[in-house]
């Protein structure tokens, strides 16, 4: 069920668009806001609402690194593999965050702190390698630099 | 027609034909996954690369796609040179670094596209040395089996069940490498339509359930032409049978009715054919239970038999005892339908819906009562937005870009129905059963070029069948089309039964073809004689029961709701062959028709109305090349194997009476009139895609004629 507050977002999306449909990846950013990831039901609420299938939408959903289907911890590390920060250390950084927390690409800690996602370039890449705690940059990182980064 | 060069030679193409589809029509080599011939190009495979040229002294050229460019007239296309050749090459290495080369247990395996396309480009060592990306399938439902490792991202599935069928449970999800084709979550597709991903896709991903319960590779089917018994359409397909068990029944193209798709009651409603056969004596081994005196017995037809079944009972109790068991309100409507088509016959084919621009439908939930004419709709609608596609100059076959160009829905489809249908989102207008408004409706109807009007005699309203007549009547140009209960309700309806409730003696005894009677009919009728191929509850209360062959393995003429005949072949025959049904009446009558040629010919000059089909079916006696069609592949294996624990001695095979096809591997494999051929197959090609070289339309002959005042 959608919560009264994601309906009067949803529908404040909704008057931008002349099909309801087209509000679909809004909708899925507010639930995803209000309930961190976008669970099997937490679509099909959003589905019904916009009438379409869940198939569609998830199409959709799944299309998008951003909008997360599965549980996500509260910081989701995006780690950038593209070319320049590969080449300026990539591997090694990635390394030492898999070292520190104890998991792999697309993992997140027992805690629920964590998740570890890759992307393609942030845009930095004079300071690469790089980095994104949730909307936090970080970047000219360092095996040395980045543990105290997720230490801190 | 415009002339293109490939590779320097000149090919006449049709217009607006892309460069794919011109040269594989020509029979050449082009690899290709993406596109279709009913689905359009949208070139997101990159395997049909040529090299494009200037001119004639253009060396270097440039790489195209040949299926998003057009075919224009004198242009140049190099699918031998070296750079598209090695180009297609990566192409399908790229391809085959996920695929899973399990061909040996896979259902595609010997039929599939993908392995055809690989052998094509020649790719046959793998470089690739890292780990294949493997996927969880999904249970989806007991039709289609799902094998998602396989999939080679041509994205043709989604784009047909989605985009041509309406379907909505099916979806590319995710992106790139893991891109998946399913559902949201596992559970049986809802299309009506879901059957053709087993031919659209062209790897194993989605195969046919029902025949990997009882798997056969395709070479080692015996398939004949047939005809779908499971609605009034009469769609063309082609029925697979080994060892005595008919498997599958896939897709036979016929321009004019299915094109390339069946619905999944079509393709998949076949199994009854391997129940229980009901036994059946010669006539000479049986005591005749009922009075010797035929023409004191009435015959009950069956709109589910075939016309020579229906006529050899007719011939056999007379006219005045031949009898329709349809209760008195259907069997008026089925007249009063063919009274209408009498005054007009010109009838529309499911292509006429597909192409009409003006639909009207009156009382008929198509996708229940004929499902591919809801397809055609669908179909239709697409075809007017390629045709405001075409004003910007966008080509018909370039998919995407007619989708992007175009949002609006068409004003085509007119509906009177109260109840909803899955078709109600495509509709413009709408009114109810009582169609009171109707009027504000003629001005559109009768300025449109080609409208359809649909009715049928499914809600048996005889005020819808009025209506059809009373618009047809305003608009001269409109074309009717009317769905009946049956394959061949239409053909009884020719033979002119009469209707069992005006029967005055009640008690009398009987014959019937049909299966199920309805209490009160049975409540009318004595002991009676049923033929019939299976057991059923009938068949035990009947004073003596004959087992007949069922459709699959006769040979016989339906007529379809539009007039039109068609015959349908025997697939195969059991190890205890059961007579026809016409031949059991044969001996009851002691009649002397020798093959259905002759029970057809006494047909035709009785009912001139059949004649024209008669006059162009094949005969018995035709050959090609003086060789008798084979049923079964060149290379069909077991021949002399699979009956070894009965007898060492080869069986001879059974020489078919009533057509020109052989149940042997012997005889005519070429070209051959498309009436005849029941599977496609080109060297190089051995999946359902090699039809696109070969030039098929069977067409059957439209019957119907204005009656003579
Ligand atoms: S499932 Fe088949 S049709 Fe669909 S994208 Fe994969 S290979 Fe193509
Ligand atoms: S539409 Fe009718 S004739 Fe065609 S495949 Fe379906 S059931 Fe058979
Ligand atoms: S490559 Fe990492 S920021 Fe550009
Ligand atoms: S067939 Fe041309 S790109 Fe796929």
């Amino acid at each position: 069920m959608l919560s009264a507050e994601e309906k009067q977002e949803i529908e404040h999306e909704l008057t931008k668009f002349p099909i309801r449909k087209s509000a679909c990846l809004e909708a899925l950013m507010i639930i995803q806001k209000h309930r961190d990831y976008v669970s099997d039901d937490g679509l099909k609420d959003v589905a019904d609402y916009l009438g379409m299938s869940a198939t569609e939408l998830d199409g959709i959903a799944t299309f998008y690194n951003l909008i997360y289907r599965k549980p996500v911890g509260k910081k989701v590390i995006r780690i950038c593999d593209s070319v320049s920060c590969f080449i300026m250390g990539y591997e090694q950084i990635r390394s030492k965050i898999q070292e520190e927390l104890g998991i792999k690409l697309g993992e997140t800690t027992p805690d629920q702190e964590f998740t570890l996602l890759p992307t393609p370039c942030l845009g930095t890449c004079d300071k690469a390698p790089a980095l994104m705690i949730n909307d936090e940059l970080h970047r000219n990182l360092n095996p040395n630099n980045v543990v105290q980064i997720l230490r801190k | 027609m415009p002339t293109i060069f490939i590779d320097n030679k000149p090919y006449e193409v049709k217009e607006g034909q892309n460069v794919l589809h011109a040269a594989v029509s020509h029979g050449l080599n082009l690899p290709y996954f993406c596109w279709h011939p009913a689905l359009g190009s949208v070139g997101s495979c990159r395997q049909c690369a040529v090299q494009c040229f200037k001119d004639e002294n253009d060396t270097q050229g440039r790489m195209v796609m040949s299926c998003m460019t057009p075919a224009t007239e004198g242009s140049r296309f190099s699918i031998e040179h070296p750079n598209a050749k090695s180009f297609r090459a990566d192409v399908i290495e790229w391809m085959m670094i996920n695929h899973p080369h399990d061909c040996p247990v896979c259902d595609e395996g010997g039929e599939c596209h993908l392995q055809d396309m690989t052998v094509m480009t020649g790719h046959n060592k793998r470089r690739y040395r890292f780990k294949k990306r493997t996927f969880k399938n999904q249970n989806l439902g007991p039709n289609i089996h799902h094998e998602m490792n396989r999939c080679i991202t041509c994205y043709r599935c989604v784009r047909f069940y989605r985009d041509v069928a309406g379907g909505e449970d099916l979806h590319a999800f995710s992106s790139a490498d893991n891109a998946y084709f399913g559902r949201f979550e596992d559970g049986a597709l809802e299309s009506e339509f879901s059957g053709n991903l087993v031919e659209v896709c062209p790897t194993g991903v989605f195969t046919d359930k029902i025949f990997r319960a009882s798997y056969t590779r395709k070479w080692d089917l015996q398939t004949a032409p047939s005809i779908c018994q499971q609605c009034s359409l009469g769609c063309n397909m082609s029925p697979g049978e080994r060892l005595g068990k008919i498997r599958r029944i896939q897709n036979r193209f016929n321009p004019d009715i299915n094109g390339y798709f069946l619905c999944d009651k079509g393709r998949f409603g076949h199994q009854w054919v391997n129940n229980t056969p009901l036994p059946t004596k010669p006539i000479s081994e049986i005591t005749w239970p009922l009075n010797d005196d035929k023409s004191q017995v009435i015959g009950i037809a069956s709109p589910k038999a075939s016309l020579e079944a229906n006529y050899a009972l007719r011939k056999l109790v007379g006219a005045e005892n031949f009898y329709d068991a349809q209760p008195k309100g259907d069997y008026l409507l089925a007249e009063r339908v063919l009274e209408i088509l009498e005054q007009y016959p010109e009838t529309a084919s499911v292509e006429d819906v597909r192409q009409a621009d003006l639909v009207l439908v009156l009382g008929e939930d198509l996708t229940k009562t004929a499902p591919m004419l809801a397809l055609a709709i669908r179909q239709n609608l697409y075809r007017h937005w390629q045709e405001k596609a075409d004003k910007s100059k966008i080509p018909a076959w370039d998919d995407l870009a007619v989708r992007n160009a175009e949002h609006e829905l068409p004003d085509v489809l007119y509906m009177v129905h109260n109840a909803p249908t899955k078709l109600d989102g495509l509709v413009s207008q709408r009114m109810s059963l009582d169609f009171e408004q109707i009027s504000d409706w003629i001005p559109r109807i009768r300025a449109a070029k080609n409208p359809v009007i649909i009715a049928g005699t499914s809600l048996k309203s005889r005020p819808l069948i009025d209506l059809s007549k009373e618009l047809r009547a305003l608009a001269p140009q409109a074309k009717l089309c009317y769905v009946l209960p049956e394959v061949n309700s239409m053909g009884l309806a020719l033979l002119k039964p009469k209707s069992l409730s005006d029967l005055k003696s009640p008690g009398v005894e009987a014959i019937s073809l049909e299966p199920s009677l309805k209490s009160d009919v049975m409540a009318k009728v004595g002991d009676f004689a049923l033929i019939d191929a299976f057991e059923s509850e009938l068949s035990k209360r009947a004073a003596i029961a004959f087992g007949c062959a069922s459709f699959a393995e006769s040979t016989g003429t339906v007529i379809n709701n539009e007039g039109r005949a068609q015959r349908y072949y025997s697939v195969f025959e059991r190890e205890n062959k059961r007579p026809e049904s016409w031949r059991i009446l044969r001996d009851l009558g002691g009649f002397s028709w020798q093959n259905i040629d002759e029970l057809c010919g006494d047909m035709g000059r009785e009912f001139p109305v059949f004649e024209p089909f008669f006059a162009k079916a094949h005969h018995a006696d035709f050959r090609v090349h003086g060789e008798r069609i084979s049923r079964q592949t060149l290379v069909a294996s077991g021949r002399t194997a699979v009956n070894t624990h009965l007898s060492m001695h080869e069986p001879t095979p059974r020489v078919d009476q009533d057509s020109p096809l052989a149940y042997s591997m012997e005889g005519y494999h070429g070209d051959m009139p498309p009436d005849l051929a029941s599977s496609y197959w080109r060297p190089g090609w051995n999946s359902v895609q090699a039809l696109n070289a070969l030039s098929h339309a069977p067409s059957g002959v439209k019957l119907l004629r204005r009656r003579s005042v």
